[in-house]
């Protein structure tokens, strides 16, 4: 299977930048995941790739071959939509053959191939429903066959999932992972959900306003964002403004920042960004956080006013105070503080991460 | 890139083609309208004017015509109205088995020939002594405008809640009051509509108004008719006629368009 | 059964649609129906005595109603086919480029609907008649081509050309109108994804489109050709002095033959006629017009 690649795509609908993307390459046999917020530009990355929106300049590449001119119907490439959009008048078993049936394919191999991929994805027993008498579970299986079944060069997917219900949801994400890694097809995954992509892809790039923010597995976007925006936009994140005081320990990346309101706390950052003097923003994490107590002599050890606590079940969920700043803690139920009250935490340098503002 | 400014120019051509195909008929009827002089052996007139609007009102005949057309179209819009909306209301805010049954009853009328009305009519007008009476052509051009009228009300009516009548009662509302603030002030625009749709139709009302009207009554589309129809070889009168009904019908139609956000499709038979 | 107030209210207030509907419609077709078969309600016109004789003329060999009819019919079913076809392309070409131009313009394509019929069918006649622009291009195109040799008459003609030119022009705008709605309705990735599995614009025309919309196509259809068959401005205008549209037969028919009877044997012809197409129409706009799923 081959590569799939993107070079100065630049796509406008008027003043808005859709897409600006001088380099994507998504690697051979790769599930890669296109994550951001909607009006983000990654449907729009992904319709590029399809061929159903040009770009207004740059290549696309599929392998070596350069399909930039060449339409939609003569890529063959597999997609997946949002709503499925399985044909509300065929059977099933006519929507997954309909591609077949385009090429002119002997009535027997298009049962076979049908057959296979009605098998891979179990749903050999709804070949002669039509698409108002299925799921939506159901309905997702059939889009997925229907594309595989034309053994496609890539598959692009368009937040297949968004009209499932939450439970349903997460199950299919780890089918939909073995299915790739079993067909072994370079797979192209948009979605605006963070958990999503983090349990399908093996990396994944950020994009906001038609810009890649990122690229990387989704241990290395989680634990190591390099803009404000990722760092945001992935998980529940906390800042605390300040600039950088001093380099502690170079090899680590370790740094001392001085918050604006005179707190003095020790975090990571990459240095290759971030120098002596730089102003940085430094991200906090609830995982980033745990208690402490009150004597502990350790570095980033503070003291924090809970200003919320929630239960949640399996965790209590707080919003506590240092200095200014407003952070979001999380500690298993078996401690419960009141609001107002006052603990001890610490902040874990190695993973509090300071990026450049 | 480039495929899209091809996509573009195709685009330009396509619609060109097809506005130019809608529109070139009435360049060419303006240009009738205001030739003043054109000779036989030349493309276009040698000389403009208003010499035929002139010329038009000149005529008793066609005087007569705008008074006929001009004075009916408001009457027919009232007594449409005044029929319709009891009608819408009961339609709109009732959803029985009636009136389901009176509406496919009007729908079913809409689909009837005209003409073959208008000649069923015609003994009936004439044992009554009707034919070519002013006031009786009222009832016929509402014919014709009483399906559009009563579906625009009714839907009107469709969208006023059904609880907002009953708090309204229960706030201590009387009937009247109910009319005045809850009803007038939701319904007025689809009344509206209906109400000039039925003065559009009566204006552009022709077949029955031949048939019952003529020649003792002759409306607008009648004197366009006797220009044209009889293969009468100078057809710029006709063509300054025209105007004056055709330019209103678009006058409305965009005023419909801009302000009341309806769209509609009248011919007139 | 009790009447209660509502259903008094009800009733009161669609009396006078009733008694409208019963003396300006109904008595009228009873008239029409009646009147065919020689009985007069309102005497005078046609003998009290029944007869077949109104038919037996109508279904002769050579009646030249019957002609008319076929005429009516061939005529009305060209403009319906260009019309819907033309009208049907043009809203899909709509519904798939989107042409940005598209909003601002839309509404002069309205115009047509809103045009008096009399005064359309004038203005082509402006256009047809042997100094009209279109008839001097036509026929200095066709003589040059060497396909004739002297100029043929493309309105009030005998082929019913002109007539067919001024039905097409509003009929075409009528149903780019109707189709647009049900094409919007069409889920857009439907679009995509036939395209994303090989098909080109021609086959998501013949494979997607088409099935969708069929029953609006035909409910479309019988309601553009019931309108073509049934308006009497454009025929009485455009057409020639024969063959003629049944309905201008019967507009000579009492206007100036004073022949009823064969005016009301037509007449129930035009009522078999819009029945059918109307059924055709409303049981098929009754129905799921497009199907969906989401």
């Amino acid at each position: 299977m081959p590569r799939i690649l993107l070079k100065d795509i630049v796509k406008k609908y008027g003043k808005v930048i859709a897409a600006d993307i001088p380099y994507l390459e998504i690697k051979d046999g790769e599930f890669f995941g296109l994550l951001g917020p909607s009006g983000s530009g990654k449907t729009t990355t992904l319709r590029i790739i399809a061929g159903l929106t040009k770009p207004d300049k740059g290549r696309v590449y599929i392998g070596d071959e350069d399909i930039t001119d060449v339409p939609p119907e003569k890529r063959n490439l597999g997609m997946v939509f949002q709503s499925w959009a399985l044909f509300p008048h065929l059977t099933v078993f006519e929507n997954i053959a309909f591609g077949l049936r385009l090429r002119k394919l002997p009535e027997e191999e298009i049962r076979k191939r049908v057959k296979w991929a009605a098998e891979l994805l179990q749903i050999s027993e709804l070949l002669n429903r039509y698409p108002h008498q299925l799921s939506g579970g159901q309905q997702q299986r059939v889009a997925v066959a229907r594309a595989i079944v034309l053994y496609p060069r890539a598959l692009l997917f368009d937040e297949p999932l968004s009209n499932l219900d939450a439970k349903l949801r997460e199950q299919v994400r780890f089918e939909l992972r073995k299915l790739q890694k079993e067909l072994k097809i370079t797979s192209v995954y948009v979605t605006h959900d963070q958990a999503e992509a983090f349990a399908i892809c093996d990396r994944i790039a950020i994009i906001n306003k038609g810009k890649i923010q990122q690229i990387g597995t989704p241990e290395e976007i989680y634990n190591r964002p390099e803009t404000v925006f990722v760092a945001e936009f992935i998980g529940i994140t906390r800042f605390i403004k300040g600039k950088v005081e001093d380099i502690v320990d170079e090899s680590k990346g370790i740094v001392r920042v001085l918050a604006e309101d005179g707190l003095e706390l020790y975090s990571w950052a990459n240095l290759d960004k971030v120098k002596k003097g730089s102003k940085v923003v430094v991200a906090v994490r609830p995982d980033f956080i745990s208690l402490a107590s009150k004597e502990s002599k350790e570095r980033n050890v503070f003291k924090a006013k809970v200003e919320l606590a929630t239960y949640e079940g399996d965790v209590m969920d707080y919003e506590i105070r240092i200095g200014q700043w407003r952070l979001r803690f999380k500690t298993p139920p078996m401690y419960k503080f009141q609001p107002g009250q006052e603990i001890y935490v610490k902040l874990h340098e190695d993973k509090l991460i300071a990026i450049k503002e | 890139m480039y495929g899209e400014r091809r996509q573009r120019i195709w685009d330009l051509a396509v619609i060109g083609i097809v506005l130019v195909y809608i529109l070139l008929p009435m360049v060419v009827l303006v240009e009738y309208a205001f030739a003043q002089k054109w000779y036989a052996y030349q493309l276009f007139p040698s000389e403009w004017g208003f010499k035929w609007f002139s010329w038009v009102f000149k005529h008793a005949d066609t005087r007569m015509a705008f008074f006929y057309s001009y004075t009916l179209a408001p009457l027919v819009m009232l007594a449409t109205l005044g029929l319709s909306i009891p009608a819408g209301y009961v339609l709109g805010t009732r959803r029985n088995k009636l009136s389901i049954f009176t509406e496919n009853l009007v729908n079913m009328n809409m689909a009837l020939p005209v003409i073959v009305i208008g000649i069923g009519l015609l003994p009936l007008y004439t044992r009554l002594g009707l034919l070519g009476n002013y006031w009786a052509l009222i009832p016929a051009h509402m014919i014709g405008a009483i399906p559009y009228t009563l579906r625009s009300v009714t839907a009107a009516f469709m969208q006023v809640p059904r609880d907002l009548e009953e708090a309204a009662r229960v706030l201590g509302a009387t009937r009247l009051q109910v009319i005045r603030k809850v009803y007038i002030p939701m319904t007025w625009r689809g009344i509206l509509a209906g109400g000039i749709f039925a003065f559009s139709w009566s204006l552009n009302e022709f077949i029955l108004t031949l048939l019952l009207g003529a020649p003792a009554v002759k409306t607008l589309p009648i004197a366009i008719y006797e220009y044209v129809g009889g293969y009468y070889l100078t057809p710029q009168p006709a063509a300054a006629l025209s105007l004056f009904i055709l330019i209103p019908s678009i006058v409305i139609a965009l005023f419909f368009e801009k302000y009341l956000q309806v769209s509609l499709g009248l011919g007139g038979g | 059964m009790r009447i209660t107030r509502e259903d008094l209210i009800s009733i009161i207030f669609l009396l006078p649609l009733y008694i409208f509907i019963i003396i300006m419609v109904f008595i009228p077709i009873i008239n029409v129906i009646l009147g065919s078969f020689g009985i007069s309600i309102f005497g005078e016109q046609v003998n009290a005595t029944f007869t077949l004789a109104g038919y037996k003329e109508f279904l002769a060999p050579e009646s030249p109603y019957l002609y008319s009819l076929f005429f009516t019919i061939y005529v009305s079913l060209i403009a319906t086919i260009i019309s819907v076809l033309a009208g049907y392309l043009f809203a899909v070409y709509l519904t798939v480029k989107k042409p940005p131009i598209w909003s601002k313009i839309s509404t002069v394509m309205t115009i047509p609907l809103f045009t008096p019929y009399i005064v359309g069918a004038f203005m082509w006649w402006t256009l047809l008649w042997p100094r009209g622009y279109l008839s001097l291009l036509i026929n200095g195109l066709l003589m040059k081509l060497g396909i004739i040799h002297e100029p043929i008459p493309l309105v009030n003609d005998p082929y019913g050309i002109g007539i067919l030119f001024g039905e097409v022009w509003i009929r075409f705008v009528i149903a780019v109108a109707i189709f647009y709605g049900p094409l919007q309705m069409i889920n857009p990735e439907l679009i995509d994804a036939a395209r994303s599995l090989g098909a080109g614009t021609w086959t998501i025309i013949r494979k997607i489109f088409i099935p969708l919309t069929k029953y609006a196509l035909i409910a479309t259809s019988a309601i553009i050709l019931l309108a073509t068959m049934a308006g009497v401005s454009i025929p009485l205008i455009l057409g020639g002095s024969w063959p003629q549209f049944l309905n201008v037969m019967i507009y000579l028919d009492v206007t100036t033959r004073f022949n009823y009877l064969m005016a009301y044997t037509s007449g129930v012809f035009y009522i078999i006629a819009s029945a059918t197409l109307g059924y055709l129409f409303f049981r098929f706009t009754t129905r799921k017009v497009v199907l969906q799923t989401r």
